[in-house]
């Protein structure tokens, strides 16, 4: 309370500012010593209407500097679009020091000689290969990245994925270095970057812009065909190789398999952004479509000189890349042609659909562009306003000119023509009729048809005789292609009157087929029978194949496809009756080799489970041959040829060895023979399947009969039971090379750490160490989570690293105190352990992976026996030290177990019922779903995963529109699912918020926490509860729902396949049920003869005894024999035959089923 | 001196300007630390609490576009609170998306609102002080620094910190409060008190 006379607020005011005389501050000061209230009035003067600066001491709490939020607020302060500056410099003592001179260093085998760069995740160098004697490019993992197992991981599999992609223009990568310090080997390009051009040269012209942007694109091809995005594309990642300037991408630092989604969610957002998508730029996920904006961008610099989304900061530049549109080209440099710009903002699309979905269609694009003006009528709504070209060559038609490159990609190899222009072919039998093209005089060289090559375009040919017109027609010169014209007083044939499409409900090709034979053959008259009916055979094959496409089907829902718009658009283009010539067999191809890989991965799709299997199979052949014991036996098994004869590979083996070693040679050559052809089983039953849903589809649109139907189920099936058969034998096969070895002396299997995770701790077996860790770590808490409910454990929670023990231990009796030390010790011990283990982990991730990788290369022979026992080696080390790590933390968990038992902790939390209660009805959920999963309709869960936006557009896609019931059921089905989901997250985030509350309860000091903190708890469970309520309401409904969709009372119905007709089932049955009993016949023919025919052998045999030297006799002897071995065989065939037909009574007792229901049916009628 | 007008719009206008780039940085400084560190409290890990942090800067920049600048809304920290709230619930359903929702006990999820806001407050608070002190820290006295901070901060007694400086003990209460006015200053250049 201000007393009286303490001065007013005006004076301490001025005081605060300064403005008082000397006298006065004097004065105010030392009533300031003493009148507390003044000295509160002053501080709230101070700090005015920001009163929470009062609470300094709250305020002030020693701020953490974390790494991450240090190089994330570098980042963000980024004013240069430069990410140099991000990167901290990389030393170079990760090298091994060189005495030669111009050495900088070496490592591996290769002699580094200087730096040529840096990257964001590396450094690049340039080095000399000793052996090879060639340059090359090593790209090694920055060291501070390298201890981190997640990147060191990446950037080798960044490498094997880039590794895979061999082409022109891409830089190759020769191998990686899988080690502690990781590093890729590239081919060395002399030459420049498309940046270091730009910078010296300035904006480029269109041609060559065009030509950089058509080998980029078809670099890209090739990356994106093995599934590589390469995120980072930009003209310092574009090498103009010398001398020939021709493009190499490089610098896949950030590509990513495309499919990689484990690695952590925060991918890494280095990398100039200058380039970046719209949707790399929003941290989106990013495919194909991604690249071809950054090449649209690079091609936008070269074109005016500067990026297109420019800013004076990375914020700026990400904020104009997702939101402003670019400038024209058009607006910087006045005469760029229109065509070419036009190619480049479709490629600086925001919307990816918009763009290119390929980066082959940019290349078509390109090339079009390249090999001059185009010369068809717009055919469809983009060329409608395509401009004149402006660039056009001015020469004239005669001039035997070197036209542009084809679109050679585009040509097939059946088609035998290399240059693109095409033939006009003039016919005059009069020598006084004068010809002109275009106005210009066609020379007559002489009698005879005259050949004109001429450039692919629309010709205007006028014949006059006398001065008269006797012949004017638009002549139509295709790439590659013959047009004649003669000149015989006759009106011009007319064209054939074009017939629209058909359309998808026509039986055959329908009255379009001949008249696409007739253009076919008149466009290519000089193709070859082979190419015309290969494009014939395309253009069936479109109709057919694009059909089925949409139904989802086991495999994935192929409609979705990105490619299929495309697809859609050639096919719609190749149908227009006015296209022709070189257009309708580019259409075709492209429609094509589209189908063919859509098919390709359709028919991959089905057949992937069984691939998967064989490759099982072969991963425990490689465990096998890993097991094999350094034995006498061994060695020679390990240096046996494959295939090996095995007496000759044994010599030098005694029994029982040399048995034993026999029987594994013998087993492994089996196995090695019969292994590969097991793929392209699995790739023909993938076939069958696709060409079983084909045919189903088609049986709907009725242009299949059931019969055909009935066919290709039949082909499944067989292909399916060899699959099966194959797939037991090689098993068998890999059983009893299992046995051999164990005989051999090798442990058994699962014995040694064969995958690299397969550490197998004593009492957990299936456990991997990471797993192990954290379980340790979990028990650990539970533990602390007891104690803290003791007073002597929660000085273990509160007690900090400089706590005054004496005072925390104040209320504790002697025991309970020594205890409590104890515990703190423990405390402390294992917060040592935990990191310790970590880098064990690590290390031996690290030791596994090059144990792999040196394996590999021990079996192919290339390093030797040292170097790989050495990976072993250092395995087993490291494995012993992880294991002595976690031991370690074990014993310390038991300890303190120990002591929270004598603490009498109170056992861990009673089961909690809301968890109980919630867990339940979400198991009741999945439930359904898994139900619901062989159903078609039930797919679309799977299909369309919780928060995709969904609509009518999708159902439709899935089944075809006169399903309306299954329609509406998914949509009723995708509604529940949904319903169900947000609440369980909404439960979820409740459960959460639980924990951390029951956490602060534990942790905090009461002062610290929320006042009421049981009451934030209870209000969880109550939300939690209601949650569960609700769930379960929705679940009643779905109940209803799948039994719907799937009648629990009636059989499965596979959905895929419609029932077929029981009459044509009757027949087959019956047909099968015939030749089930002529099998059974010939069975027991064969095995009668069988018997008689090795009686016969016998008798022969005992006659030998008695004249050995009966020639005759041998060879009657041998004679029988091989007529024995026949039957033998054929018994076989038939024995398998009658496998295949199952049981006899079963089929018989169906067949009765069948016609009871039948005449059931008729009587009913 | 207690409640000027404000000649200087808050941070929040002057962010809208692109070229003004100080601003950017103020707020990078002062409130980047803030994001990160409630991603943080929220169960991120460091890796994609700075992606978060980013993923905010970034959309505070897009939404001040169609901002516009209303006194009577509300406090900058506000405005920034909903975009950070959003962008963490983002995170989660992309999460979600990647891996079924199941029930992990170390999941830490939205916390009801009350207590969020009251920390974000307080953060914001803590690295507006933090920013504030360096700031003002080097222009005033180490001597007149120490009193302010042994008295506003450790809450020590006058007289004893009058020991330690080698000031009076006015001399004392009155560095306390000239800094903190000083800092009142720094503060209400950001922000709106």
């Amino acid at each position: 309370m201000v007393q009286a006379t303490c001065p007013d607020a005006s004076r301490w005011e001025a005081l605060l500012a300064d403005t008082t005389s000397p006298g006065e501050a004097t004065e105010l000061e030392s009533h300031l010593s003493s009148c507390s209230d003044c000295r509160t009035l002053l501080d709230d003067l101070a700090v005015g209407s920001s009163a929470w600066l009062r609470d300094a001491s709250r305020l002030a709490t020693p701020v953490g500097s974390d790494p991450a939020l240090t190089r994330t607020l570098h980042r963000l302060h980024d004013s240069a679009v430069d990410d140099e500056h991000t990167i901290p410099p990389i030393p170079l003592d990760f090298l091994s020091p060189s005495d030669q001179p111009g050495i900088l260093g070496t490592l591996g085998r290769y002699q580094v000689l200087a730096v040529l760069g840096r990257g964001a995740f590396g450094i690049v160098l340039k080095a000399l290969d000793p052996d090879l004697l060639r340059p090359v490019a090593i790209k090694v993992l920055a060291p501070y990245l390298a201890s981190s197992g997640t990147a060191r991981q990446r950037f080798i599999r960044e490498g094997r994925a880039a590794a895979a992609v061999s082409h022109d223009h891409v830089i190759k990568i020769h191998s990686i270095e899988p080690s502690a310090l990781p590093y890729l080997v590239m081919e060395y390009v002399t030459g420049v970057s498309l940046q270091v051009r730009l910078d010296r040269d300035g904006p480029l012209p269109p041609n060559e812009i065009a030509r950089i942007g058509l080998q980029a694109a078809r670099g890209l091809e090739a990356a994106h065909a093995q599934g590589l995005v390469h995120r980072d594309i930009k003209p310092a990642n574009i090498l103009l190789e010398n001398g020939v300037e021709r493009v190499k991408l490089t610098d896949f630092g950030l590509a990513r398999a495309a499919d990689d989604a484990r690695l952590t969610q925060s991918g890494v957002a280095a990398g100039t952004p200058l380039y970046m998508s719209p949707e790399q730029a929003r941290g989106d996920s990013v495919d194909n479509r991604s690249d071809l904006f950054s090449l649209g961008s690079v091609l936008y610099a070269l074109a005016t000189g500067f990026p297109p989304f420019r800013a004076g900061s990375t914020m700026g530049v990400l904020n104009r890349i997702t939101n402003d549109p670019p400038r024209p080209i058009r607006e910087t440099i006045p005469d760029f042609p229109v065509a070419l710009e036009k190619i480049i903002m479709q490629l600086l699309e925001k919307d990816p659909s918009r763009r290119f979905h390929l980066a082959a269609d940019v290349s078509f694009k390109l090339t079009a562009f390249l090999a001059g003006p185009p010369q068809e009528p717009a055919t469809s709504a983009d060329e409608a306003d395509e401009a004149e070209p402006e660039h056009a060559e001015p020469t004239k038609w005669w001039v035997v000119a070197l036209c542009l490159l084809a679109a050679a990609a585009m040509v097939a190899i059946v088609l035998t023509f290399k240059t693109s222009k095409g033939t006009l072919v003039v016919e005059i039998d009069d020598p006084e009729v004068k010809v002109a093209l275009d106005g210009e005089e066609l020379t007559i060289t002489g009698a005879g048809p005259q050949e004109v090559r001429l450039k692919p375009g629309k010709y205007d040919f006028v014949a006059t005789k006398g001065g008269k017109v006797v012949k004017q027609e638009i002549v139509t010169i295709t790439k590659n292609g013959k047009q004649v014209v003669k000149v015989i007083m006759e009106p011009p044939s007319p064209l054939p009157a074009p017939v629209p499409y058909a359309g998808k409900d026509a039986k055959k090709d329908g009255p379009y087929a001949d008249l696409l034979d007739e253009r076919l053959a008149n466009v290519l008259p000089d193709a070859n029978a082979e190419a015309l009916e290969l494009m014939r055979q395309a253009y069936r094959d479109q109709k057919s194949k694009v059909a089925p496409v949409r139904i989802a089907g086991d495999g994935p829902v192929v409609s979705t496809h990105s490619e299929y718009p495309q697809l859609q658009r050639l096919m719609a283009r190749a149908a227009e009756p006015t296209i022709e010539g070189s257009r309708l067999v580019d259409s075709l191809k492209a429609a094509y080799d589209l189908t063919n890989e859509i098919w390709r991965q359709t028919e991959y799709a089905y057949s992937s489970a069984w691939h998967q299997k064989f490759s099982e199979l072969e991963d425990r052949y490689v465990k096998q041959r890993r097991r094999i014991p350094e034995n006498a036996a061994g060695r020679v098994i390990n240096h046996a040829p494959i295939p090996a004869d095995p007496d000759s590979a044994t010599a030098d083996l005694t029994e029982p060895d040399r048995g034993r070693a026999k029987r594994f040679l013998s087993l492994r050559d089996e196995f090695t023979r019969r292994h590969p052809e097991t793929r392209n089983m699995a790739d023909r039953f993938g076939r069958a399947k696709h060409e079983l849903t084909v045919r189903v589809q088609q049986q709907r649109s009725a242009t299949v009969s059931e019969k055909d139907v009935a066919a290709a189920q039949e082909k499944v099936r067989t292909a399916e039971a060899k699959l099966k058969a194959e797939h037991d034998a090689i098993s068998a096969i890999l059983t009893d090379m299992d046995k051999v070895l164990i005989e051999m002396g090798a442990k058994p299997e699962g014995g040694t750490a064969s995958k690299s995770k397969d550490v197998i701790p004593p009492d957990k077996r299936n456990e991997s160490p990471e797993d192990r860790q954290k379980r340790l770590i979990n028990e650990y808490q539970a533990l602390v989570g007891r104690l803290a409910k003791t007073e002597a454990g929660r000085v273990l929670l509160i007690a900090g690293p400089k706590a005054d023990l004496d005072k925390l231990m104040v209320g504790l009796s002697a025991e309970e105190t020594i205890r409590a030390k104890r515990l703190l010790v423990l405390r402390d011990q294992f917060g040592v352990l935990v990191p310790a283990a970590q880098k064990e982990l690590d290390r031996w991730e690290k030791a596994s992976l090059t144990f792999q990788d040196r394996e590999i290369k021990y079996q192919a022979g290339t390093i030797s026996e040292n170097e790989f026992n050495a990976a072993k080696l250092e395995v087993r080390q490291a494995e012993r030290a992880l294991k002595n790590a976690e031991d370690g933390m074990a014993g310390v968990i038991a300890d303190v177990k120990k002591l929270a038992d004598e603490l009498r902790a109170p056992a861990a939390d009673a089961p909690d019922p809301v968890e109980g209660e919630f867990k339940k009805v979400m198991a009741e959920f999945d439930a359904i779903t898994v139900r619901l999963a062989k159903t078609s309709v039930g797919r679309l869960l799977a299909t369309i995963p919780y928060q995709t936006a969904w609509g009518e557009a999708e159902l439709q896609l899935a089944f075809a529109s006169s399903e309306k019931a299954k329609i509406d059921q998914g949509r009723r089905l995708l509604t529940y699912r949904d319903q169900v989901m947000a609440q369980a997250v909404r439960a979820t985030s409740a459960f959460s918020q639980r924990t951390y509350q029951k956490e602060q309860r534990l942790t905090k000091k009461k002062e610290d926490q929320i006042p009421n903190i049981d009451d934030e708890i209870r209000k969880c469970e109550h939300d939690i509860r209601f949650r569960t309520a609700t769930i379960r309401g929705i679940i009643d409904d779905l109940k209803k729902l799948a039994d719907e969709i799937d009648p629990p009372d009636k059989k499965n119905i596979d959905p895929l396949v419609p029932p077929v007709d029981p009459k044509v089932q009757l027949q087959t049955l019956r047909d099968q049920l015939k030749a089930l009993e002529k099998a059974e016949k010939d069975y027991s023919d064969l095995s009668k003869r069988r018997n008689d025919q090795a009686a016969e052998i016998q008798t022969m045999e005992a006659d030998l005894v008695t004249s050995p030297n009966s020639k005759e006799l041998t060879a009657k002897i041998d004679a029988a024999k091989k007529s024995l071995q026949k039957t033998k065989d054929d018994l076989d065939t038939v024995k398998s035959e009658l496998a295949r037909y199952g049981n006899k009574a079963d089929l018989q007792k169906e067949i009765d089923r069948l016609q009871k229901a039948i005449e059931a049916k008729k009587s009913e009628q | 001196m207690i409640d000027l007008p404000h000649t200087r719009h808050s941070l929040l206008v002057r962010l809208k300007d692109p070229a003004d780039h100080t601003a950017w940085r103020t707020f990078i400084d002062v409130y980047a630390p803030a994001v990160f560190a409630f991603a943080r409290r929220h169960g991120l890990q460091a890796a994609d609490a700075a992606d978060l942090t980013q993923d905010v800067c970034r959309n505070v920049s897009t939404a001040l576009k169609s901002f516009a600048y209303n006194p009577d809304r509300g406090q900058f920290r506000g405005w920034l609170f909903t975009i950070v709230r959003n962008q963490l619930k983002m995170f989660r359903r992309a999460e979600a998306r990647h891996a079924r929702v199941t029930i992990d006990a170390s999941f830490v999820g939205d916390l009801p609102d009350a207590s969020d806001a009251e920390a974000w407050d307080l953060e914001c608070r803590r690295r507006l002080f933090a920013w504030a002190c360096e700031r003002v820290k080097p222009t005033v006295a180490a001597a007149t620094w120490q009193a302010f901070w042994r008295t506003a901060v450790d809450g020590a007694n006058g007289d004893t910190v009058a020991k330690e400086t080698g000031l009076s003990p006015a001399a004392v209460y009155l560095a306390k409060s000239r800094v903190l006015a000083k800092l009142r200053q720094v503060v209400i250049e950001v922000e709106e008190p």
